[in-house]
């Protein structure tokens, strides 16, 4: 019942975003109310959010297929799954911001070396590519026994998804193909280290080359964006599996280590939150400080305590700190939920306080347009579109995670060290259940 | 109502999700009276790419700009049927310096673009306005109710001609009198011999009696014959107009005045330049067979040699005549070093911000400010003595001068008051046209126009004559000023001591090559007319008459109308059976109240304006007072008393009110802020579609004539009219009344015979014509040829058969005269080089003749209120009512008014480029001391209001009103103490509000309805209930003497 | 199926315009083929495409001002001096603005004449006229700034296209190919002076009784005739100030250039020693606009 409230919801959300989508398509970006002057909005603050939740995704699941830490093994998957849908989330955004948006190719076509954008576009082809491969190879054992063992749906998903792989009958046949994953994940993963961090540090780097913004342009911005990718990546895995995976045994251990990950990810983020606010007002450089002070103190305030200090940061510590007495899934799973929906408190403020001000004084009084403005509030359509294309993303997770191998029991696991000696889980509280 | 930036987008979101969902098109054209009749024939399809159609000659027309009453030449750029630019005429002086030859082929000059203002800029959306109106509506409720119907043209033409119960459905019984009952007396001997008669009853040469014994059976035909001076009752029909130029000013005289045969002919101008023009008129004129006569209006800085200038209450940069002619000989000279700049204004003008300093002088104080430098000036004998002494031409001459004045010239004081000049027969000098003056002991006796005999007089006499006393003008003048110190002065202006004498040594450091420059912040105060004296005297006592660098001559433009001797058409003379108007004007000016019949002591009903052209004023308040006459039907045109007269809504009353204004009647181009109160409303073509010949900016020192022609074809309605297609304009509309009621000098036959006026062509070509032929015997254009008349026809390819046809214009000229017109056309105009401008030092067109520090006829003349004689000099006279009482504080704040570069008058509101989109509102912009004392700052709404508004209500009619209010902008560059609000904004009508036309609600734009509208917080005169302060002698209403309170709401 | 977008659109004329081309239909058409050529792209080499563009550049072809024209005009000097640059090389021509602060009255002439040549709609200025007030009563000045684009030598705009839509040309002339561009407005963030703006595909007279022809009308922009209906670019677009190029292939200076009432702007090829803005540019009074940033705009300011 719950299930499929749960769904038609999905559906209903999808559909009206799907109309609003027509309209952004039939009229163009005059649906949207950005102006000339605040020439990025809500669009691409999902964007950067879901490339970030991504980024952040994928390099969780680095943790475990290269860096071997066994006791997140279960959520692998779910990392890289969640990667994959976050990314296509962030490109449809992308997609949609563009006023052209059926010229799409020409970033591909056309080249500009000095384009970070440019780059960026190929780096997310090319990170698709790679986050579907790896997938595909730790999932590729459960996809074979889907398509010999299921019938229905589930059969078929395995035996196209599987693409005619089979896990060997035999024991030694299983092992050298449990190593060949494994290899293989590895070096996807190693490839995937550089890519992930260049799919967000770049994101970030679209915004901190641009020297017509000074809030943007210093080079703690992409390191910002890759710590907060990661803050994002591990608190959304973190939710989804502590609200929907299987309850067991080792469930709580993974939602401990998950959790003192995001703390510590958490941590440093606010580290370079306040460098950078020490620093930009310390300058005093006037486009910059009255981005500041908007974020600060003007109209961004409110996001800024409440979603970004509060939702994305004090809110999940507390709640992570109380649960390590508890105990409680629960609470970190909440954690992790309030720290994504604070990580796009912290995309807002990244992007938008940018343009509260003219580059050159009194511009705005020039020549005067609504489309000529240093401010902002997404429109009806703007906003249903998000809602629309979120959906369409959870609504296909959903999918996927009801009919894919997400989390799996298949009985393989990574081999060589052990959880136990990774550094930086052992520190952390285990669980007393 | 705001326009807030989101209220925009919803409005977009909500009509695109209806097209998004399969609703109707995001547009339907509304109702068909807006919208598009006449589709542009898209000619141009140039097939062979993509060129630049807008550098090709035959997608060019020159014509003349009307955003602003300055009539720039401009160069329409035509593509695909639709004007898509605007630019300066290269050929015309007046947009470039120099100007390109004038025989120089149009294909050779269409590559060079001449400079225009960001209005003219504009212009193709003031033609492209969506609310523009297309076919004649007729109300569908009370008066202003924006109910309409809309009604075929010929149905129009004849309710208002036979009226009747016109308005029987909508429950008015009233039978309304047509124009056939107005229009009585027709016959033109009749007419003639009464005029003559009226002119002599003026000069008490001809009784009430004897007039009414010589008609007596004709006084059916006079509104009252008891006063048979009034005039005929076709003087019931008022034609009232504002912006109105050359060319329509003669096609609608000829109607009015000649066909029709009402005096009431009224322009705006008193709400404009008038005082100045006036008082620069009576300062240069001559003195010819015993007459003051001549005079020029508009005389002007050398802006391009000079290199000292004062300017005062003037935007030369933004308003004024105009910044397109002014700005760059300007700019030129500050950076060259070459001008020195002293700006007095209350408020930090973008001129005065480029001025060595800045004056900002307390409202109302110019004459205060003038008197004081002329005091110190005198004191320090910096003044052109050798000019000034100059008595006759002759003695101008042996100077090298081309000017002299009046400065010497003995004025005979009576009983303490200075009168007239003596004449030499008085003291048997000489003739009754001689003056006198005082040279070495001597009083000599001279005529001012004598070339031979020079004759020099004493510029500062005190003395007695044969028992009279005597003064010269200059010494009138000196005591004047010298009836207060420098510091009093200071006082009264608030300014610094040191700051006039700065100014008033920097005058006279430059010799001749300084002048004083003032416009409407200057004069439009109660006590303009003096303060023009004082700053005009200014400019004499350093003798820069004439002078390169000096004080010049609007070289203006050929003569059109055809006067002289050489030229193909005289237009007085060619209108069979013409009708000669006469009577007492409606607004009473040129009559002095003694000599009319209505005299019966002061003060008068109401004020009186001999000195003044048409007092824009008095229309309406002398309609409610049916002084000297009640009025039958008003054609009103081009203007919009409720927006732009001062107070000018406190006659709302009247204009409702069917008894007081039995017929209201508007051509417009769109239901306006006074048209939307009319009865019936002609559409009217814009400038960009009509035609009018023989307009010449100000600031232009060769001869200059543009011709407007039509650009585009009419966006109005066709009609058929005498055989022949037209579309709707006010020309059309005049002579289809000119049909109907059988007026001479229209249609067949109309300037003699076989020559007809059935279409605008037929008059306006007859100006171009003699334009065409020059001023001098030879000085004729040439014809063009082949290929020029071949250019011709291109590009007015796009033009619709009602407005283009080759054989119709044609037809309208004499077969000799076509291809010279052709000339003329092909260029916009006939321009003479700007190279020609000057003789050596001096300007090739000068104004000559005596400069008049003294004016004879104002100082005989009284005050037809008061009853007190006005003063023939320059004094300064504190603001007062015209029973000559004065204007106490009544308020913390004096309110000013001024004009923005990029908006003209209510009329660029649809300019979505320009006014629209540069400031798309208006604010109360104060001081930042008087912001922090009344507890506003940037962007508060606060209230204005005033000793005659005490609410600060704007009355709307049918029971809607609103209240006067506006953003606070707060400045540095304002006098403390002085509150400014520009015009331009605060629309209530002009496509700003909804109507509704056959049942179809057509939406105002309410991008248009920003901003505030002050005009209804103006100080009216207390003794005449609903008429804002006037000034008495150039008849100017009052702009500047407003006490306000502004309070935040 | 293009047949069908045309008559749909809102006027007959349009059709015979290159914008009839640029439908979204077609694009999406190209879009499957691009994909493909894209990735071919991809997989071969990633060195440096020079960046090129699909606007067809003029050759210029103005003719010399006639001989009677008067010599003793800045404007035609000017005009004539642009001539002689377009006699050369294009790489052998640097095009530069000068605008005198102390002779610009504020008057917005060239803001407005800029938007009608360029048929600029809502949200869309090339040149807006900054004015700002200093001082205090009643020691105060007002001081008007003119912007158009720089054109900058180093254009931070240029660097950040991902398409290679937007370049600098020979002549130092920076534009934007609109059939290229894909409206990702990462220029307008990075252009430090505000230089540019996108094209939202409104129009003035939108809402009102009429939509007004003249808003449908092609304007001449990059020698192409665009009428902006539908999709069709630029709507959707990034735009910016060309410095006119349409004008100046046709030896015309810029609109705002010739319409200016203060006589305050100026242009010219800046490698001409000779040339008006040559001199100018030597003027003790010569000033840029952030050159901190090192932009290098070839929009000088005389203040
Ligand atoms: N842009 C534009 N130009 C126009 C027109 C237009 O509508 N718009 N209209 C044309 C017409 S019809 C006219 S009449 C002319 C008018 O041209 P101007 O006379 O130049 O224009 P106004 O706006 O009336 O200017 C009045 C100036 O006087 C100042 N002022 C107010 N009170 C005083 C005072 O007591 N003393 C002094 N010294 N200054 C004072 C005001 O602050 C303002 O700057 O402009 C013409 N040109
Ligand atoms: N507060 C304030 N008020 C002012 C001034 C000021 O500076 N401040 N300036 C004053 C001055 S100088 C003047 S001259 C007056 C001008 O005052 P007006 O002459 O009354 O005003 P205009 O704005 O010219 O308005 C004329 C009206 O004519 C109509 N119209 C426009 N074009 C055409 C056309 O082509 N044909 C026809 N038939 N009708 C047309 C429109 O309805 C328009 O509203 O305003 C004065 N009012
Ligand atoms: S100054 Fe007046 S006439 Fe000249 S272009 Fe501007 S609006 Fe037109
Ligand atoms: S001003 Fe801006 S748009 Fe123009 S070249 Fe420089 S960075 Fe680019
Ligand atoms: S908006 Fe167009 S020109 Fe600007 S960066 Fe994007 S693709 Fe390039
Ligand atoms: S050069 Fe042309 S495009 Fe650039 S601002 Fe001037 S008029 Fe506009
Ligand atoms: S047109 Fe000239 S004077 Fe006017 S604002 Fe532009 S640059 Fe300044
Ligand atoms: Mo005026």
């Amino acid at each position: 019942m719950q299930k499929r409230l749960y769904y038609i919801l999905l559906l209903i959300l999808t559909g009206v975003g799907f109309w609003a989508l027509g309209v952004r398509f039939m009229d163009g970006m005059s649906v949207t109310h950005l102006t000339s002057y605040f020439s990025w909005g809500l669009w691409v603050v999902f964007y950067i959010f879901f490339i970030g939740l991504s980024a952040g995704s994928f390099l969780l699941s680095t943790m475990i297929y290269v860096f071997r830490m066994h006791a997140l093994e279960r959520v692998g998957r779910l990392s890289l799954l969640s990667a994959l849908f976050s990314l296509i989330a962030g490109l449809m955004f992308v997609l949609i911001d563009l006023g052209h948006p059926e010229r799409f190719w020409h970033t591909l076509v056309y080249r500009n070396m000095s384009s970070v954008l440019e780059w960026e576009i190929h780096f997310y082809l090319l990170y698709i590519l790679l986050v579907l491969g790896e997938l595909w190879l730790v999932m590729r054992d459960d996809l074979s026994a889907m398509a010999t063992n299921d019938t229905g749906i589930r059969g078929t998903l395995g035996k196209i998804l599987s693409l005619g792989y089979r896990t060997a009958p035999t024991q030694e046949g299983q092992a050298k193909q449990a190593h060949t994953v494994e290899r293989w994940v590895k070096i996807l993963g190693i490839i995937g280290i550089p890519m992930a961090l260049g799919v967000h540090g770049g994101t970030g780097s679209i915004f901190a080359v641009q020297i017509a913004k000074p809030y943007w342009n210093s080079s703690i911005v992409p390191i910002i964006f890759i710590v907060s990718a990661l803050v994002s990546g591990s608190a959304l895995v973190t939710f989804l599996y502590s609200f929907f995976g299987e309850k067991d045994a080792e469930k709580p251990n993974v939602l401990a280590s998950l959790s003192n990950l995001l703390i510590m990810f958490i941590g440093i983020d606010l580290i370079l939150v306040f460098a950078e606010f020490l620093i930009g007002l310390y300058s005093g450089i006037p486009q910059d400080m009255q981005s500041l002070k908007a974020v600060v103190a003007g109209q961004y305030g409110p996001i800024f305590w409440i979603g970004q200090i509060g939702l994305a940061a004090l809110l999940p510590i507390v709640l992570i700190s109380l649960s390590h007495k508890n105990g409680s899934d629960l609470m970190k799973g909440l954690a992790g939920l309030s720290t994504v929906i604070g990580i796009i408190a912290v995309r807002i403020n990244l992007i938008l306080p940018a343009y509260v001000s003219p580059q050159i004084p009194s511009l705005e009084k020039a020549y005067v347009d609504s489309r000529l403005v240093y401010s902002y509030f997404p429109s009806s359509i703007e906003i249903l579109t998000s809602i629309g294309i979120i959906a369409l993303v959870v609504l296909l997770f959903s999918v996927a995670w009801e009919l894919l191998p997400v989390v799996s029991n298949s009985g393989h696991q990574t081999s060589g060290r052990r959880t136990e000696s990774y550094e930086i889980n052992t520190k952390g509280p285990t669980h007393t259940a | 109502m705001k326009s807030t930036p989101k209220g925009q987008h919803t409005r977009r979101d909500f009509l695109k999700t209806t097209v998004f969902l399969g609703g109707t098109g995001l547009l339907a054209t509304q109702a068909g009276v807006f919208g598009k009749l006449a589709a542009a024939n898209a000619a141009t399809t140039g097939a062979n790419g993509d060129t630049y159609e807008l550098a090709k000659p035959e997608n060019v027309l020159y014509t003349c700009c009307l955003q602003c009453t300055v009539a720039c030449s401009i160069k329409a750029k035509i593509y695909d049927g639709v004007l898509s630019k605007i630019d300066g005429n290269p050929y015309s002086p007046a947009n470039m310096v120099p100007n390109l030859p004038y025989n120089l082929p149009p294909e050779d000059a269409v590559r060079v673009d001449g400079k225009l203002c960001p209005k003219g800029q504009a212009g193709i959306q003031h033609a492209y306005d969506p609310y523009r109106l297309r076919k004649v509506l007729k109300r569908a409720g009370a008066r202003g109710s924006g109910k309409w119907k809309v009604i075929s043209f010929e149905q129009a033409v004849d309710e208002i001609v036979n009226g009747g119960q016109l308005f029987k459905e909508l429950g008015e019984g009233r039978q309304v009198t047509g124009l056939k009952d107005i229009a009585v007396l027709r016959d033109a001997k009749l007419a003639k011999d009464m005029a003559t008669d009226i002119a002599d009853m003026r000069k008490k040469k001809f009784t009430v009696a004897q007039f009414q014994e010589k008609y007596k059976d004709n006084l059916n035909v006079l509104i009252d014959p008891e006063h048979p001076d009034l005039g005929p009752k076709n003087n019931q029909f008022l034609f009232q107009v504002g912006r109105i130029h050359n060319g329509r000013i003669e096609f609608s005289k000829r109607f009015v005045n000649n066909a029709f045969g009402s005096v009431n002919w009224i322009e705006k101008t008193t709400l404009c330049g008038q005082t100045s023009n006036k008082a620069w008129l009576r300062s240069t004129m001559d003195y010819k067979d015993g007459k003051w006569t001549g005079g020029v209006k508009a005389p002007r800085p050398d802006w391009a040699n000079i290199e000292f200038a004062l300017v005062l209450g003037t935007i030369v940069f933004e308003a004024n005549y105009g910044p397109v002619q002014e700005s760059e000989p300007i700019t030129d000279g500050l950076v060259s070093g070459r001008l020195k700049l002293a700006v007095a204004d209350p408020r930090l003008t973008k001129v005065a911000s480029k001025a060595w300093k800045w004056l900002p002088l307390k409202p109302g104080t110019d004459g205060a400010l003038g008197l004081a430098m002329i005091r110190w000036i005198m004191e320090n004998n910096r003044y052109d003595q050798r000019y000034l002494e100059n008595a006759n031409s002759a003695a101008a001459k042996t100077d090298g001068e081309t000017s002299w004045s009046d400065a010497s010239y003995l004025v005979k004081i009576v009983d303490g008051r200075a009168g007239k000049f003596l004449r030499a027969d008085e003291v048997g000098l000489g003739s009754k046209e001689q003056f006198v003056v005082y040279r070495s002991g001597n009083f000599v006796a001279f005529d001012p126009n004598d070339t031979q005999k020079p004759v020099e007089g004493d510029v500062l006499v005190d003395t007695v004559f044969k028992d009279i006393q005597l003064k010269t003008s200059l010494q009138l003048l000196r005591e004047e000023a010298f009836k207060r110190s420098l510091d009093e002065y200071a006082e009264i202006t608030g300014l610094k001591v040191q700051d006039i004498i700065d100014v008033a040594r920097e005058f006279t450091s430059h010799g001749k090559k300084a002048a004083v420059e003032f416009y409407r912040g200057a004069i439009k105060h109660t006590n303009g007319w003096y303060n023009a004296q004082a700053l005009i005297s200014l400019n004499y006592l350093i003798g820069n008459p004439d002078w390169k660098g000096g004080l010049v001559k609007p070289a203006g433009g050929l003569d059109y109308v055809g006067s002289k001797p050489n030229k193909p058409y005289d237009m007085s003379k060619l209108h069979p059976g013409k009708l000669s108007a006469f009577g007492v004007p409606i607004t009473k000016e040129g009559w002095q109240y003694e000599e009319s019949t209505l005299f019966s002591g002061y003060p008068a009903k109401r004020p009186w304006y001999p000195f003044s052209g048409n007092v824009a004023q008095e229309t309406w308040p002398s309609i409610a007072d049916g002084y000297p006459y009640p009025i039958k039907a008003v054609l009103l045109s081009s203007h919009t008393p409720m927006y732009s007269v001062p107070g000018g809504v406190h006659q709302l009353r009247t204009l409702l009110d069917p008894q007081k204004v039995p017929l209201l009647i508007a051509c417009d181009i769109v239901i306006g802020e006074t048209s939307m109160y009319a009865d019936y409303i002609f559409p009217d073509i814009t400038y960009l579609e009509r035609w009018t010949v023989g307009q010449g900016p100000h600031h232009v020192r060769v001869k200059s004539t543009a011709v407007r022609q039509p650009v585009i074809p009419a966006l109005t309605e066709t009609v058929e009219l005498d055989g022949e297609k037209l579309p709707l304009s006010l020309e059309t509309l005049m002579m289809a009344i000119a049909k109907k009621l059988n007026l001479s000098g229209f249609g067949t036959n109309a300037f003699g015979s076989g020559m007809n006026l059935k279409r605008p062509e037929d008059f306006y070509l007859k100006l171009v014509a003699n334009v065409a032929y020059g001023d001098k015997e030879g000085d004729v254009v040439p014809d063009a040829n082949d290929k020029e008349l071949e250019l011709f026809r291109q590009s007015r390819r796009h033009l619709s058969p009602a407005v283009f046809s080759e054989q119709a214009w044609q037809k309208a000229v004499k077969p000799e005269a076509w291809r010279k017109v052709v000339t003329v056309l092909n260029r916009g105009g006939r321009f003479e080089s700007a190279d020609k401008a000057y003789v050596g030092e001096q300007q090739r067109y000068t104004l000559g003749s005596i400069k008049r520090f003294y004016i004879e006829e104002v100082a005989t003349s009284r005050n037809s209120m008061s009853g007190k004689y006005f003063s023939g000099y320059a004094i300064y006279e504190e603001t007062q009512d015209s029973m000559g009482k004065k204007i106490e504080v009544e308020g913390d704040l004096k309110l000013i008014t001024h004009k923005e570069v990029f908006m003209t008058q209510s009329r660029t509101i649809s300019n979505y480029w320009a006014e629209l989109s540069i400031q798309p509102e208006n604010f109360v912009q104060l001081s930042r001391q008087d912001a922090q004392r009344l507890g506003v700052k940037n962007g508060d709404k606060v209230r204005v209001k005033s000793h005659s508004n005490p609410e600060g209500v704007h009355e709307l009619g049918n029971g809607r009103q609103r209240f006067v209010e506006g953003t606070v902008k707060v400045l540095e560059g304002i006098r403390p103490g002085v509150v400014a609000v520009s015009t331009g904004y605060g629309h209530w009508a002009y496509g700003s509000s909804d109507v509704v036309v056959d049942g179809v609600v057509i939406k105002g734009d309410p991008r248009r309805a920003t901003g505030i509208h002050i005009q209804p917080i103006f100080r009216l005169d207390d003794n005449l209930r609903g008429t804002p302060l006037s000034e008495p002698i150039g008849g100017s209403v009052s702009y500047y003497d407003t006490w306000v309170t502004v309070q935040k709401v | 199926m293009s047949e069908l977008i045309k008559e749909e659109g809102p006027q007959k004329g349009a059709g015979q315009q290159k914008v009839s081309r640029r439908n979204l239909l077609a694009d999406l058409a190209k879009a499957t083929v691009g994909l493909a050529a894209g990735v071919a792209v991809l997989s071969a080499s990633a060195g440096q495409v020079e960046a090129e563009s699909s606007t067809p550049q003029l050759a210029p072809s103005p003719a010399p001002l006639a001989k009677q024209i008067p010599q003793d005009q800045l404007i035609l000097r000017m005009q004539r001096e642009l001539y002689k640059a377009l006699q050369k090389p294009a790489e052998q021509r640097q095009w530069a603005m000068v605008i005198d602060q102390r002779k610009c009255v504020g008057c917005s002439s060239c803001t407005v004449a800029c938007k009608a040549e360029n048929k600029l709609p809502p949200g869309v200025v090339y040149r807006p006229v900054i004015e700002e007030e200093y001082g205090t009563f009643p020691n105060v000045s007002r001081r008007f700034l003119p912007r158009p684009c720089m054109h900058c030598t180093n254009p931070p705009c240029i660097k950040v296209c991902p398409v290679a839509a937007t370049y600098k040309q020979k002549d130092g002339i920076v534009v934007i190919d609109y059939d290229k561009c894909i409206g990702c407005r990462y220029c307008i963030s990075a252009c430090p002076y505000g230089a540019r703006t996108f094209d939202w595909g409104e129009y003035y007279t939108e809402g009102t009784p009429e939509l007004e022809k003249y808003e449908l009308e092609p304007a001449f922009e990059y020698g192409e005739k665009r009428a902006r209906v539908k999709h069709n670019s630029p709507i959707n677009n990034t735009r910016k100030c060309h410095f006119c190029l349409h004008r100046l292939n046709e030896g015309m200076l810029p609109m705002c250039v010739t319409t200016c009432i203060g006589r305050a702007t100026y242009f010219g090829d800046k490698s001409d020693p000779e040339s008006l803005v040559s001199e100018l540019i030597g003027s003790s009074r010569v000033m840029r606009l952030k050159e901190e940033l090192g932009t290098e705009p070839n929009l000088y300011y005389l203040v």
